[in-house]
């Protein structure tokens, strides 16, 4: 079980269904390794912390540069 | 981008708190990281918000039924959305929200629903995909109600409801002075001395002054309007708690 448990910590698949990014209202990608959801058009990563995705654009990392 | 809508701030700045409005986003933030661990404490103290029953009924009566999914926004230590999973059952169907982390670490601490940090005005879900959305008693701190009210609309489905919580001035001048005592003096100090000095003293302070600045609830329910909601109502208990509904229309 822990070894399946993804950085950043579980998020409840159902959430995952519908989150979006709140800048563009557009699709996430969720990096397990990682635990970041990945906002390709707004160039957004989003920290996942304690299983709380953190949507906020002030709190996620920058891509592409 | 199209351009927002006139928008509302919910009150005037409060220079007694933060000197710049545009310091008022991170004085509230770093407010309710402050005084989370002891707001439970409190408020069973002060029973703001009027307890466990009232906010539970007030949900039923928003038509809150098993096999619904609820969005509780500023969810705070988990107040509203712990009677929302005692109607419900299925914790995946409420998703608790807040733009604290240390209200969302409290509400963790006892909740096994999904939470998330985001801000009211900007929320990270997929539009028609709620069935109803609770604000409870946090209507005064988010930056503007049209732009909020504008975004539970669209995560709701057409039909879906929208349930706010909120304290406000009572119409009777003599029970508006009892309020304000209350609230703006005795609440804080008798705060003081349940959590000590500090972050819970000036939480307790900040929310009277809100409350005692906050728009009429008229411009509230204009804001709904404006953001699309119709059959928009409000419920008020002992002169001061007021429950607003709204709906978004079927065929929007």
């Amino acid at each position: 079980m822990s070894d399946a448990q993804p950085a950043g910590g579980a998020v409840d698949p159902k959430l995952l269904e519908i989150l979006v990014c709140p800048v563009t209202k557009g699709p996430l990608r969720y990096d397990r390794e990682k635990g970041e959801l990945i906002s390709e058009r707004a160039g957004l990563a989003y920290p996942i912390r304690d299983g709380i995705p953190i949507m906020l654009p002030d709190e996620a990392r920058k891509l592409a540069d | 981008m199209d351009t927002p809508p006139a928008g509302l701030a919910p009150h005037a700045p409060l220079p007694r708190h933060y000197a710049d409005p545009a310091q008022r986003d991170r004085f509230v933030r770093g407010l309710f990281d402050g005084g989370a661990a002891s707001y439970d404490r409190i408020n069973a103290v002060f029973s703001l918000g009027s307890g466990a029953r009232y906010r539970r009924e007030a949900l039923l009566r928003s038509g809150l039924a098993p096999g619904l999914r609820l969005l509780d926004v500023a969810t705070g230590t988990g107040l509203v959305a712990r009677e929302a999973l005692a109607v419900l059952g299925r914790p995946q169907d409420v998703i608790g929200l807040d733009l604290s982390i240390g209200m969302l670490r409290e509400a963790r601490a006892t909740l096994p629903i999904p939470l998330l940090q985001a801000r009211a005005e900007a929320l990270p879900l997929a539009s028609e995909s709620i069935d109803l959305v609770s604000m409870g008693y946090a209507l005064r701190h988010v930056p503007d109600l049209v732009r909020t009210f504008s975004e539970y609309r669209r995560v709701l489905r057409p039909g879906g409801r929208v349930l706010l919580l909120e304290i406000d001035q009572p119409a009777s001048p003599v029970a508006l002075a009892a309020l304000r005592f209350y609230l703006g003096s005795v609440v804080p100090v008798l705060s003081r001395w349940i959590a000590g000095r500090g972050p819970s003293q000036q939480m307790m302070e900040y929310f009277w002054d809100t409350i005692d600045a906050c728009v009429p609830p008229k411009a509230i329910e204009g804001a709904l309007a404006e953001a699309g909601f119709t059959d928009i109502g409000c419920e008020i208990q002992l002169g001061i708690f007021r429950a607003y509904r709204a709906r978004r229309p079927a065929d929007s």
